[in-house]
């Protein structure tokens, strides 16, 4: 005897109609969206892959938020540098003048007052505030830098601190964002307020301008490099900029393999499920027109 | 033999088709506002602090995206709760379902019993008991033995009995009095941990392992950030050159509810310790607290590592469950079919013994006829001759 089959096959049928069209829904979500990973249960690797990768994106555009930040604070300060490096090119110049000996003693000493403007320039270059905050106080940032002190040997007292701050610009990447005052103005190879408060009272006094010009000498030396520093880090920030830019572009390029559709491949399932999916309706529909043996007898 | 072999794949099915649905409620609809981007936007206010850390705007900005995060972690334990509390209810209703199904069963195998006794067919009968036996499987696991007589012994398949003869045993439910949700009695005895199958299984894996799972993960990252960030914040001096105090509230030992009940503990923007050294500009504090990142201070992992498993975690959960789902529909699909193609109804094979009924009735039916006449012709020759 034949082996029976089995004479109720709709079930199956329908089972092989669900499957079809699953799978065309899955393929046209796919198409819609330009995802081929909607939910945590559809790839769980690629979706842990993509929460790491959601949140490197989001670092990367913080670290940039913080180089435009810094740019801004840094081009400040070396606008400052620049200033103060001319400030004192021109007491070099008026100490050189000076100590020509050919000057009287009121010449001289309008000279002084000349340098003595300067002085007070040096001071307002000194404690320029970004944002509402000193940026040569070190750390102390509310505290005003410098103040005028006539009894002190520079003419000036510090009033900040020798702290530096450091700032991430990119994963694992720190840039110090200050220089303390004490170190730009006051550093001891080259001490602008000492050398301006010297050259103001050599030019009174009539001695030692030659001295005292090569202090401001030293200290034009010293701002010139400090200056550097500033330099140096605005374009350690391009630098870093461009870097994330690109770490951008591969995070996107890596988030797109993880989650994205290949849409030719989905397309081409699409129709291809599309065409499963009428013939397993087509094929349902002949047999539920089959004739049996009843169609038969009279 | 057939009907338990479904109801041991259904059971499997249901089960699944259980743990998948709450998985994915857990995964798509409940993770979607997720602490990752809640504890990335954290982090990034934290280094807009650092580039300015006396900026009482960028201050405000941190603590509200600590709030922020702390009440992610509050809404997703909720609803999470809310989902063990929902699986909790179907625990009690599956209960009902399958003492409803016990009983019908019981008094099927009284009405069984009395038909075989008195020589009739208890066919119709006999059929509704499978089916109800199947519904029965889809919501708990079910072994069937025949105690002869068409009469059937229901139990779990660890041997609690659901039916025996003609007395159906109701299960209960009772609080337990530690995790608040129902236990399943049998006759007095705790049996939750031992049902294995049907939806009264999936409800309470989802119940008391998926969900307390993912619940524990979540509590181990908000309580190691919030412990991590009160040590940083402890740590260093606030803007009014105060000492630092703890940034969140968390529980003071263990993990337990730690992201249901995490929030920020400080009221006041300038109570950020940012500062080391105690001048307001200093940010090496803040720099300490963006290191939490790179640390690996939840279970060996980093903080968004931990995230990105638990993500893992339940992501891999439901693709389980659903690739085990539809296996177990496909071999519920192919036990059907072969049930069918023993014992189902082929129109042709019938009418073709419909037709060769027919045929020998009218058989029989001609011998009769033909017996008839001859018995008549029989008589009719006895007259003709008595009359001669």
């Amino acid at each position: 005897m034949a082996t029976r089959f089995n004479p109720n096959i709709l079930p199956e049928l329908l089972v092989d109609l669900q499957t079809a069209q699953q799978s065309a829904q899955t393929a046209a979500q796919e198409v819609s969206t330009g995802r081929s990973v909607n939910a945590p249960g559809d790839n769980p690797a690629a979706v842990a892959a993509l929460v790491l990768n959601d949140a490197q994106t989001s670092e990367d555009a913080q670290f940039q938020t913080n180089i435009s930040d810094l740019q801004s604070k840094l081009q400040v300060a070396n606008s400052v540098m620049s200033n103060a490096s001319q400030l004192l090119t021109s007491a070099i110049s008026l100490g050189t003048e000076g100590a020509t000996g050919t000057e009287s003693a009121s010449e001289r000493q309008a000279i002084a007052t000349q340098v003595a403007g300067l002085q007070q320039q040096m001071l307002a270059l000194a404690n320029t505030t970004y944002q509402g905050t000193y940026i040569f106080s070190g750390t102390n940032v509310t505290t005003q830098a410098f103040t005028a002190d006539s009894s002190a040997p520079s003419g000036v007292v510090y009033n900040g601190n020798s702290a530096v701050n450091s700032v991430q610009i990119s994963e694992g990447e720190s840039l110090q964002t200050n220089l303390p005052g004490s170190q730009v103005f006051m550093s001891s190879s080259g001490n602008a307020f000492g050398a301006l408060n010297d050259l103001v009272n050599a030019l009174n006094s009539g001695t030692g301008i030659a001295a005292a010009t090569t202090e401001v000498q030293n200290a034009f030396n010293e701002i010139n490099s400090q200056g550097a520093f500033y330099g140096n880090a605005l374009s350690q920030l391009t630098n870093a900029e461009s870097y994330l830019s690109q770490d951008t572009v591969n995070l996107s390029t890596q988030q797109n393999s993880l989650v994205g559709a290949n849409l030719t491949q989905a397309v081409s399932d699409l129709s291809q499920d599309e065409t499963d999916e009428q013939a397993s309706e087509s094929a349902t529909a002949q047999i539920l027109q089959l004739p049996t043996i009843l169609d038969y007898i009279q | 033999m057939a009907a338990s072999f479904l109801a041991m794949v259904f059971r499997s099915d249901r089960l699944q088709v259980r743990a998948t649905a709450f998985c994915k409620r857990a995964s798509t609809k409940r993770l979607s506002s997720n602490p990752q981007s809640s504890l990335t936007s954290f982090f990034n206010s934290l280094q807009d602090l650092s580039t300015s850390p006396t900026d009482s705007s960028l201050r405000q900005g941190v603590l509200t995206a600590a709030q922020n995060l702390a009440e992610n972690f509050n809404s997703t334990a909720s609803n999470l709760t809310q989902l063990q509390e929902t699986a909790d209810q179907t625990v009690t209703q599956t209960v009902g379902q399958i003492n409803t199904l016990t009983s019908q069963i019981a008094s099927l195998n009284v009405q069984i019993a009395s038909a075989t006794s008195g020589g009739q067919s208890a066919s119709t009968y006999l059929d509704q008991r499978d089916q109800l036996i199947n519904q029965l499987s889809g919501l708990i696991d079910v072994s069937q033995i025949n105690t002869g007589n068409g009469g059937i012994t229901l139990t779990t398949s660890n041997g609690a009995a659901l039916v025996t003869g003609n007395q159906s045993v109701p299960l209960s439910t009772e609080t337990n009095p530690t995790t608040g949700f129902q236990d399943v009695y049998s006759q007095g005895k705790d049996i939750t941990s031992t049902i294995t199958g049907g939806t009264l299984a999936g409800a309470l894996q989802a119940r008391d392992q998926t969900i307390p799972s993912i619940l524990s993960s979540l509590d181990s990252l908000a309580s190691s950030l919030g412990n991590s960030f009160n040590t940083i914040n402890e740590a260093g001096t606030d803007l009014n050159g105060d000492a630092g105090t703890a940034f969140f509230n968390v529980p003071s030992s263990g993990t337990a509810n730690a992201a249901a009940t995490i929030s920020v503990a400080l009221t006041d923007p300038s109570q950020i310790a940012g500062s080391l050294n105690g001048t307001a500009g200093d940010n090496s504090n803040i720099n300490a607290m963006l290191a939490v990142q790179n640390q690996t201070i939840v279970n060996g992992q980093t903080p968004l590592n931990a995230y990105s498993n638990l993500v893992y975690q339940v992501g891999s959960d439901v693709s389980t469950a659903q690739t085990e789902s539809t296996a177990s529909a496909a071999m519920v699909t192919q036990l059907q079919s072969q049930i069918s193609s023993v014992s189902g109804v082929d129109v042709n094979q019938e009418s073709v013994n419909l037709v060769q009924y027919e045929r020998a009735y009218q058989a029989a039916a001609q011998v009769s006829s033909v017996i008839d006449s001859l018995t008549a012709d029989a008589i009719n020759l006895g007259q003709a001759i008595t009359a001669s």
